[in-house]
Formats: structure tokens, sequence, C-alpha cells
């Protein structure tokens, strides 16, 4: 602690605050918020109508294009405000967190992080997994055979046991982001 | 005991051990997340098994295999953001250290450098 001190205080005449993680950040806060909003929208109408035209994947690509243009866009944001910081978590114990979770919940075992990671700092990584989970969610919409429909000229939907998990998961994953930013915003008033 | 509340107790089984010291910031949050984590892979479960015997009910195995994956990412945002939380509390406190020692430590430093 003494270290981190000294050396907070040495680089530059007088002692500048430490930073570990990047600053609180509005934009990500309302931005994500309405994707939020956006994509509960998008994955219930289209759950509500499976089976029928306006259920399909095509009446939905104009959503999606925007989801994907919002979530591109906060990705790209938080990236560029990254700082350098990283997530800083040292990539054992991070190893062993998600491989515990993993094998008592029954997931599928992710890659373990070696080196010194992506660097990418927490929120980023969070975004990421936003991103990455509407991407998941496009995949399941457009694949007939996980719509099984019996109406042939509507061969793509979200069956609505589907869309109801998919809105839970998805909120889980952002709502976790939008954590972050109010404890970093109630940090920055403080 | 419900199929919940048995995934439930295995996850809060491993979380005091998977964040060793910084399970007492965790707590606050984790529990919470997890239960609704727990719930969410039992109802995978019973969704590809009602679909596998009604094909009009619940949704298919590769499904439930991409909700899987989603889940996984979700379970991860919740360990970073836990993660987060941490590193904003250190950061707190190293700053306060900071303002507290300001003073001192200029001259401390002047001294050495």
């Amino acid at each position: 602690l003494l270290g981190i001190v000294i050396g907070s205080c040495a680089a530059i005449e007088g002692c500048h605050p430490v930073v570990l993680i990047s600053p609180y950040d509005a934009t990500v806060e309302s931005v994500l918020q309405g994707y939020r909003y956006s994509l509960n929208v998008l994955v219930k109408r289209a759950g509500g109508a499976a089976g029928t035209a306006a259920g399909t994947f095509d009446a939905s690509k104009d959503a999606y294009v925007d989801l994907e243009a919002k979530i591109d866009g906060l990705v790209a944001q938080a990236k560029a405000q990254d700082q350098g910081v990283g997530c800083k978590l040292d990539d054992k114990t991070w190893n062993r967190i998600k491989a515990q979770f993993a094998k008592a919940a029954g997931l599928p075992a992710s890659n373990p992080t070696t080196g010194d990671g992506d660097g990418y700092g927490c929120v980023t990584m969070m975004l990421s997994n936003v991103q990455q989970n509407l991407a998941t969610l496009e995949s399941i919409h457009k694949d007939p055979a996980q719509c099984v429909s019996k109406v042939p000229e509507f061969p793509t939907c979200l069956r609505p046991a589907a869309a109801q998990d998919i809105v839970n998961i998805s909120n889980q994953t952002i709502d976790a982001a939008l954590f972050v930013e109010h404890a970093l915003k109630k940090q920055e008033t403080n | 005991m419900s199929a919940v509340d048995d995934v439930f107790k295995a996850l809060m089984d491993e979380a005091p051990k998977a964040f060793g010291a910084a399970w007492k910031d965790a707590k606050s949050f984790l529990p919470t997340e997890l239960r609704k984590m727990a719930l969410q892979l039992v109802s995978i479960a019973e969704n590809v098994a009602k679909f596998e015997a009604d094909d009009t009910q619940g949704y298919p195995p590769a499904t439930g295999k991409a909700l899987l994956e989603m889940q996984k990412r979700a379970t991860e945002n919740v360990l970073i953001a836990v993660t987060a939380l941490t590193i904003i509390a250190l950061e707190d406190t190293l700053n306060a250290v900071l303002k507290a020692a300001k003073g001192i430590l200029g001259t401390v430093i002047d001294g050495l450098i």
C-alpha cells in the first residue's frame, strides 16, 4: 500500500489520485438503459408474435441493426477510455473463480485467461459480453431449426419460452454493467 | 428442496472459496444474482425437457445450449461487477490514504528524490 502511495506521489510532484478503474461515464449509463429497453421490447414482441410474420427474424432486422450500432459504439467508446488500467484481478484468481462457478453451475468451461489478459477494463469486458449475447440472440432468432415452425412461410421465430429466458439473461448481463456504472457515479459524487 | 435451491446452494457453497478475501465485498450483491442464475439454469433444463416431450412446448436443445452460453456471459458479468466493486473500494481507500498523507509524504519524497 505504501509503495503505491509513494509511487503515486513520486511520479509527478505532489500526490495524484490512484486510478484503478475507468471513471464514471454518463453516456454508458444512458445508452445502456436505452439499449436494455429496446432489447426487451424487441424480444417480448418477437416472442409474442412467434408463428406470424411479425415474429420472424426479418421483421426485427432493423431493430437488431439499431441495437448492434448502440452496443458496438459503447464498446468502442469504453475501449478508448480504458486508460490501460485493465480490470485488475490477477489471472490466477480470475480463472479460479470462473472455473469453480462453472463447475458448480454445470456451465460450459471458458478458456482460461493467460499472460496479461486483454488488458481491457471492467466496463469494457462487461459491455463486450452484452455485445456477444446480442449476437447469440440473433443466431437463435434467424435459425429455422431453433424455431421448429408449424407455419412454413414463417420459418424463423423466437419461441415464447426462449424469449422469456432471453429477457431474463440479457437483463442480468446488462444490469451488472449498470450496477458498476451506478457505483462509479456514487464514487464520483462523494 | 427444489432444483433451484439445490443449484443456488451449490453456487453459494463455492462463492466464499472462490472469492477468498474479496467475499466480504461480494456478499451484499452476489446472493441475489446467484439465485437468478439458479432459476435460469433450471428453466433452461426444464424447457429443453418440455420440447423433447412435445415440440410445441419449451425449446430445442440447440437453443438451450445457446442460452447456456448467454448465461455464462451473464455470470461472468456478475463476477466482473463484484471485482469492479472491490477495485472501487480499494481505489477509494488508497485515495483517502493519499489525501490524508499528502503533506507528510510530500516532504519525505522531496528528501528522497
